[in-house]
């Protein structure tokens, strides 16, 4: 049986919509990659310029380590060899709506991958202030 | 340790996904090493109702 070294991708159809915020769509191989993506979400209704910017350096989730790292060498070191018996990988159809937020999509060989995502979220709403509910008029005192 | 790996046809048919976010990961084919993180935070001032404070200012010793 005949091995080949290396695979060729064969992508019939990909059917992506939205591709956003650090995210890859790739078809073939590559060796390394990292996305990364740092992300203040806010919802609020005033604009930056009246209620100011918001900064990564306020919020300790953009400065906190990651809980572990296998970046270090394993303790038993595995020796792998891999043998490809067919000269291609096949595909038919890959339908996606949304890929984001260092998303990947590999149709292919990879070797190392790493993807980083930190996101924090706000949401402000404005409520009445407190002069403005001490003129409104007071409701009818309901009778017992 | 010796890891033989023998690949015989690869084919897929049809995938569908609505989405693949956060720092999630879709690939057909080999790999040697995946490392994916996410961090979602959605904190105390997450939902904040009452006059519009500003957001924290930046960390001075930064």
């Amino acid at each position: 049986m005949n091995e080949y070294p290396v695979r060729t991708s064969e992508l019939k159809s990909l059917q992506v919509i939205s591709v956003s915020e650090s995210s890859i769509i790739q078809a073939g191989d590559r060796s390394e990659v990292y996305a990364r993506l740092q992300t203040i979400s806010v919802q609020r209704e005033l604009d930056n310029t009246v209620a100011g910017e918001a900064h990564f350096s306020s919020y300790p989730i953009f400065k906190r380590p990651w809980p572990f790292d296998i970046q270090e060498p394993a303790p038993l070191p595995v020796e792998v060899t891999t043998r490809n018996l067919s000269p291609c990988i096949q595909v038919c159809s890959v339908d996606i709506i949304a890929v984001s937020s260092a998303a990947l999509i590999l149709i292919g060989n990879g070797k190392v991958s790493r993807a980083e995502s930190r996101i924090k979220h706000i949401r402000q709403f404005a409520a009445p202030s407190l002069s403005a509910i001490l003129n409104s008029p007071q409701p009818p005192a309901t009778e017992q | 340790v010796q890891l033989n790996v023998t690949n015989h046809k690869l084919c897929v048919g049809k995938i569908e996904a609505t989405g693949i976010a956060a720092a999630a990961m879709l690939q057909i084919g080999d790999t040697e090493q995946v490392t994916l993180y996410s961090m979602f935070d959605t904190p105390l001032e997450s939902v904040v109702a009452g006059p519009l404070a500003p957001l924290g200012p930046p960390d001075e010793t930064e």
